[in-house]
């Protein structure tokens, strides 16, 4: 795994939060929210990675689930955001702005120096 | 090694046909993902229903990009992963499952056992040592086995329907599997064997007069809350979107949900005082003249759809505290 993708799994957690913060959805159109968000760094998103880590933040009561028939008229398992999970949300947003800050103040900032 | 398989998937080893698809490139791969899964039917049919809808949907989005039926199939299995992995991480969720019950039903049941063996033994003075490995043993067996039959054998209806709000004319039935009922008449006749002969202790009669005062008085107080709390087992709840009708085997209640103003968990000392198999909800409402009454709703986790009623009844109570 490259470091690319070590940071994109980093932050897997809170941008699947963040597609379910717009509605409840179910597994697969989870996936497809985020390839399209990810775009080109889609290929860190594997589905063996998605499913376990759907399941840890619904352990965690960040996600509550219900099952529906989806249009197939099968189960469907369908997954929204809890109360303490916006809330993890909005923290793990406000780190996020931090961290950008502190790159766009140094790394960044000495980018546009040099060039 | 087959033997060990099969014993981490009781009651139902076998693979549940209603799973199969009529793909055949899907159902082989369900099948073989339900071998790599532990727990009950109902517990690996939950995994394989979130896999078949997923490699379903994949399959149909391929469809409709152009691929063929064949192909999207093959592609749409290939995408979801290889099923050892996805088998792996419910394996890993389950034993979490297991350690979680082994602690939260053994440590109480261990702990309940060495305060009798210490009021027991009285003035005998056994070691020290002796009270830490009974300890140990209790937790670790007790807690062991329960662990075993919640997270192997036993599914809970959890995760279920826990959507805040129920289609037009639905009505929602929570109630308990017929295993859950099985378990209940077991536990309600074992707990009459107790109380029976824990009573008899109390007045010196046969041998568990040998236990001390206070852990007959203690085990008569437990056997008769368990023998009155098992018939909720038997409990059934129905939701529509107008009323709660509350059917125990005793009675039949039905409140309008106009008339309810708050619903509540029952928590601290009262919480500790009740016997409950569940956790009690404190229902209260206005009857007539604006009299308020109160009556109680056993949920546990075993009931169908129990989440869903709760959920209900939880958006039910905010919306009428804004309005």
């Amino acid at each position: 795994m490259n470091d690319n993708e070590q940071i994109l799994k980093g932050v897997l957690d809170t941008l699947v939060l963040k597609v379910l913060q717009r509605g409840p959805n179910y597994g697969f159109g989870i996936r497809d929210a985020l390839y399209q968000q990810l775009g080109e760094d889609a290929e860190v998103l594997k589905e063996a990675t998605l499913y376990p880590l759907l399941h840890r933040l619904e352990r965690r009561e960040l996600l509550t689930s219900y099952r529906q028939p989806g249009e197939r008229g099968t189960p469907r398992k369908y997954y929204q955001l809890t109360a303490a999970g916006s809330r993890y949300l909005q923290g793990r947003t406000d780190e996020w702005t931090k961290v950008i800050s502190l790159l766009n103040r140094t790394l960044f900032a000495l980018k546009k120096e040099e060039s | 090694m087959m033997l060990l398989r099969t014993l981490v998937r009781l009651p139902s080893p076998g693979f549940d046909e209603n799973q199969f698809t009529g793909d055949a490139k899907v159902d082989a791969f369900l099948r073989s993902l339900d071998a790599e899964l532990v727990g009950s039917k109902t517990v690996r049919n939950l995994t394989l229903e979130e896999a078949k809808d997923h490699i379903l949907s994949a399959k149909q989005a391929l469809i409709a990009a152009g691929e063929s039926d064949e192909v999207a199939s093959e592609q749409a299995v290939a995408s979801f992963g290889p099923e050892a992995e996805h088998g792996a991480s419910q394996r890993q969720e389950r034993s979490a499952t297991f350690y979680k019950m082994m602690l939260s039903m053994g440590l109480p049941f261990a702990i309940m056992m060495s305060l009798f063996n210490l009021l027991n033994s009285g003035e005998s003075g056994l070691p020290w040592w002796f009270h830490l490995v009974t300890f140990l043993l209790y937790f670790v067996f007790f807690g062991a086995g329960m662990g075993y039959i919640f997270t192997f054998c036993f599914a809970q209806a959890k995760p279920t329907q826990s959507c805040s709000t129920l289609q037009q004319g639905e009505v929602l039935e929570v109630f308990s599997p017929r295993l859950s009922k099985v378990m209940a008449v077991g536990l309600a006749v074992i707990m009459l064997v107790l109380g029976a002969l824990s009573a008899l202790g109390v007045l010196g009669i046969g041998f568990m007069a040998y236990n001390h005062l206070l852990v007959n008085i203690f085990l008569v107080y437990i056997a008769i809350g368990m023998v009155i709390a098992s018939p909720v087992a038997f409990n059934r709840y129905l939701l529509d979107g107008q009323s709660l009708t509350i059917k125990t085997p005793f009675r039949s209640r039905q409140l309008e949900l106009a008339q309810f103003v708050a619903v509540q968990p029952v928590t601290g000392w009262r919480r500790w005082l009740r016997i409950d198999l569940g956790q009690p909800h404190q229902l209260r409402f206005r009857c007539g003249q604006g009299k308020e009454s109160i009556t109680y709703l056993v949920i546990n986790g075993e009931m169908h759809n129990s989440d869903q009623l709760l959920a209900v009844l939880n958006s039910k109570m905010s919306a009428q505290a804004a309005v």
